[in-house]
């Protein structure tokens, strides 16, 4: 954790590190290839109105906290999307595909932290990671590799799936 | 050490919780993805094959069938399953995979609608090679193995391709270069999160916490009183494989017999406790 701290600083973060796993992945160029190998397309960053949020949240029973998703159209109407999933303790950096339909086509996480402190209910810490900033950071702290720990559940990101496959829905599918 | 090697980390939503591949080898970043999906899909096979959830699984065709005649089923769940009864007989019925109706009846699994025999155990699960029949109607849920089985499979599977492979299956995991590891055992108690540093001592390691699942996740029933178990100990089994290590957490919190049966399975535990300290199981 000593690492991690000094890099907080480094950073300019004011906030005590708590976190006690972070971890990252594919990289979002890397996971674009995973997810649609050399498929051409192009940004689509979507705002949503505050009646899009209420809505998709009604209908998916998970609640929308951001307005703005990071998206790209593909050349056969599919979506390749950038988003982050916020649990009690965990917070995920997610990369997904949609196929043209709307249905999941696949799912890589980017990167993934557990923290026990305050920083997942400010909004402004959690913004930092989301896209550019979170492989950087995270490759920080790599002292330990691998965590052996009693099984995390991933409903978070079947809650987000739900979130998303609405926001096809509601609001992708009529770009 | 590997410093020449090119490495490539992912992870994916799958088993319920975050599976994740870290491969190291002398080959192009293309070829690492190649294989990293080659992870996956044996994971997703084995998924498919075992899931309670799934009516289209062959556990569930098991739990439907089984009791009214013989089921041929395939080899990895005739493996499973073989181990599984092994670990029944050797602890008295202390781990038991056939105990689902309990967890039915707190809400943590569907329920499918069978009907199951109030005292069907391991006893009444006859397997014969590749032929499985229930004495009793009964259910089997291979929550506490399947998903050390599937890191095993596709460790298996692709371990040759490369000079180091990490599965990581929501901490069950396996490590090809162990003798050179080291891993953080995570002690999940929320008002004092701490990483624990040991180094590896075998290819596979599993972790349970029977405190830490909570009310609405997956839970371990004592076979006995029937009850979730109430233990405020974190398990780590060290074990030659994974299916094993998994297995293996779940006698360490329920056997007597414990230390005896770690070492006829050539594996070993550690322990941590309320205090917080961490001591290998006596």
């Amino acid at each position: 954790m000593h690492a991690l701290a000094k890099a907080m600083v480094l950073l300019g973060l004011t906030q005590a590190p708590t976190a006690l796993v972070a971890e990252t992945y594919l990289t979002i160029d890397q996971a674009r290839t995973a997810l649609w190998a050399d498929m051409a397309m192009t940004p689509n960053q979507v705002t949503l109105t505050k009646a899009q949020m209420k809505s998709i949240a009604r209908a998916s029973h998970v609640r929308v906290n951001r307005n703005i998703l990071k998206a790209w159209k593909t050349a056969d109407g599919g979506w390749f999307i950038v988003d982050q999933v916020v649990g009690k303790h965990e917070m995920i950096d997610v990369a997904l595909a949609l196929d043209s339909a709307g249905k999941v086509k696949g799912i890589e996480i980017l990167s993934y932290r557990e923290t026990y402190g305050d920083e997942v209910k400010n909004p402004k810490w959690l913004a930092q990671f989301l896209g550019r900033g979170s492989e950087q950071y995270l490759r920080l702290d790599q002292q330990i590799k691998n965590i052996s720990g009693a099984t995390l559940s991933s409903r978070h990101i079947t809650d987000g799936v739900n979130r998303w496959t609405h926001t096809w829905d509601q609001v992708l599918r009529h770009l | 050490m590997t410093s020449h090697l090119n490495t490539i980390k992912r992870s994916k939503p799958m088993l319920g919780t975050y599976v994740s591949v870290e491969l190291a080898a002398d080959l192009d970043t293309s070829t690492l993805m190649d294989i990293s999906n080659q992870v996956f899909i044996e994971i997703e096979q084995i998924e498919k094959s075992m899931s309670f959830h799934d009516p289209e699984s062959e556990l569930s065709f098991i739990n439907s069938e089984a009791a009214f005649c013989p089921c041929l089923i395939s080899a990895d769940m005739s493996m499973v399953l073989k181990t599984a009864l092994q670990l029944s007989a050797i602890t008295d019925g202390r781990y038991d995979i056939s105990i689902a109706p309990e967890l039915i009846k707190g809400g943590l699994l569907p329920d499918s609608g069978h009907l199951v025999h109030d005292a069907a155990g391991w006893q009444d699960i006859h397997l014969n090679e590749n032929l499985i029949r229930f004495e009793k109607p009964l259910l089997l849920d291979l929550g506490g193995i399947a998903k050390g089985y599937a890191v095993d499979k596709a460790y298996l599977a692709v371990c040759d391709q490369v000079d180091n492979l990490v599965i990581n299956a929501g901490g069950d995991l396996r490590v090809k270069r162990w003798h050179e590891e080291s891993i953080g055992i995570k002690n999940p108690d929320f008002k004092r999160p701490q990483l624990f540093t040991v180094r590896m001592l075998e290819t596979a390691v599993a972790t349970t916490a029977a405190y830490y699942h909570g009310d609405s996740e997956y839970s371990i029933i004592d076979p006995d009183t029937r009850e979730p178990v109430d233990d405020q100990r974190s398990i780590s089994v060290f074990a030659p494989s994974c299916m094993l290590a998994d297995a293996l957490t779940k006698v360490v919190l329920l056997a007597d017999n414990a230390a005896d049966v770690l070492q006829t399975q050539l594996a070993s535990a550690l322990v941590i406790d309320h205090t917080d300290i961490i001591n290998p199981l006596q």
